[in-house]
């Protein structure tokens, strides 16, 4: 009696130990189920990149000059756009250029070089401070600009005039009135 | 009256040398005859064949020496620790051309959170330091680049701020 009870004992834990608990995992179909199919969710975030090529420097040796600014690989979430503005340290009642012999803030007549930019092809828009030269639309993932400078007025002193112009970019959302650049 | 034939002798010399003497100094004042030949022995200057009226020079096609600059969207870094991962790169077009900087700032602010110094064309900078930690958050930030010239005096050149969204993660 005592070995049957034994034996018996043995055999439940054993049977007990061979049993596999069911959970009810995602992605899980048993034998039993009736519906033989489950789902997966994938997912791979892409992050909004983009690059900007900007013109090196204003060079007017020339009279007139036509620089190119562009923006390539431009993936942005949908509903925005990439903006592009341009501004000069130098502006003042327009933009200048400065005799690089001057080291001090420079005397309004005599030191600086006025010029205008435009943008199109041909020059058709002037650029203000702060303006819009370049906008690119989510899923397109080019755009350029060709930007145009004329010197207006005569410089007062010989030399090397120059100026320097910061490129700000940014990703907004998308205004009604922005059109996509070619 | 009767004139002897002395005195008008007299008088006809007189009147031929007064004729001779007129025509000598009309020709002396009012100089040669334009058909009378000179003998001119110098070079006369020619007009240059290159002269002509002034044409302004064409505008010439610009050479690509446009400067790349890489754009993000957002940065994504760990809330409260100063060294942390990201990525600036300089990318591959701007080779033998332009090192570029990268300056992080807080847009509001201008607080300066992070200077690079110069990165060569295909390299990036993955791991920085910043000035302070951040607590978790979003922030408006901006990433100054600077461009130089890959020559002696490393002349900078226009530069740009690319607008960023800086998301401090916990």
């Amino acid at each position: 009696m005592k070995r049957k009870l034994i034996a018996m004992t043995l055999t439940l834990a054993l049977a007990q130990a061979m049993a596999v608990p069911a959970f009810a995992a995602e992605g899980t179909v048993s034998q039993t189920d009736s519906s033989k199919t489950t789902n997966t969710t994938v997912e791979y975030t892409v992050k909004e990149t983009y690059t900007v090529t900007i013109p090196q420097s204003v060079n007017l040796e020339t009279l007139t000059h036509e620089q190119a600014i562009s923006a390539t690989d431009v993936v942005i979430n949908e509903g925005n756009e990439l903006k592009v503005t341009l501004s000069s340290a130098n502006y003042s009642t327009g933009f200048r250029m400065k005799n690089i012999a001057v080291s001090s803030v420079g005397n309004a007549d005599t030191d600086f070089l006025a010029y205008t930019i435009q943008k199109g092809s041909p020059a058709s828009e002037a650029v203000t401070n702060g303006g819009e030269v370049l906008t690119v639309k989510a899923g397109t993932e080019t755009g350029s600009e060709t930007l145009t400078y004329n010197t207006t007025g005569k410089a007062k002193k010989a030399g090397i005039y120059q100026d320097t112009l910061t490129f700000t970019v940014s990703v907004d959302a998308a205004t009604a009135a922005s059109s996509e650049s070619v | 009256m009767y004139i002897s034939k002395k005195t008008m002798t007299i008088v006809a010399v007189v009147l031929i040398l007064l004729i001779v003497g007129g025509a000598l100094a009309f020709h002396a004042i009012f100089g040669q005859s334009p058909a009378a030949p000179v003998a001119d022995t110098r070079d006369k200057l020619k007009i240059d064949p290159a002269a002509g009226e002034y044409v302004a020079p064409e505008t010439t096609p610009t050479e690509s020496t446009g400067i790349a600059i890489p754009g993000w969207g957002s940065m994504t870094i760990p809330a409260g620790q100063t060294e942390v991962a990201v990525d600036l790169p300089n990318p591959e077009a701007n080779a033998g051309k332009y090192y570029l900087t990268f300056e992080l700032r807080l847009k509001d602010s201008g607080e300066v959170l992070y200077t690079s110094g110069l990165v060569p064309p295909g390299q990036t900078i993955q791991h920085i330091t910043l000035n302070r930690p951040l607590t978790a958050g979003e922030y408006a930030a901006v990433v100054h680049v600077q461009p130089y010239e890959m020559d002696e005096a490393q002349t900078p050149t226009n530069n740009a701020d690319m607008e960023t969204t800086l998301i401090v993660a916990n």
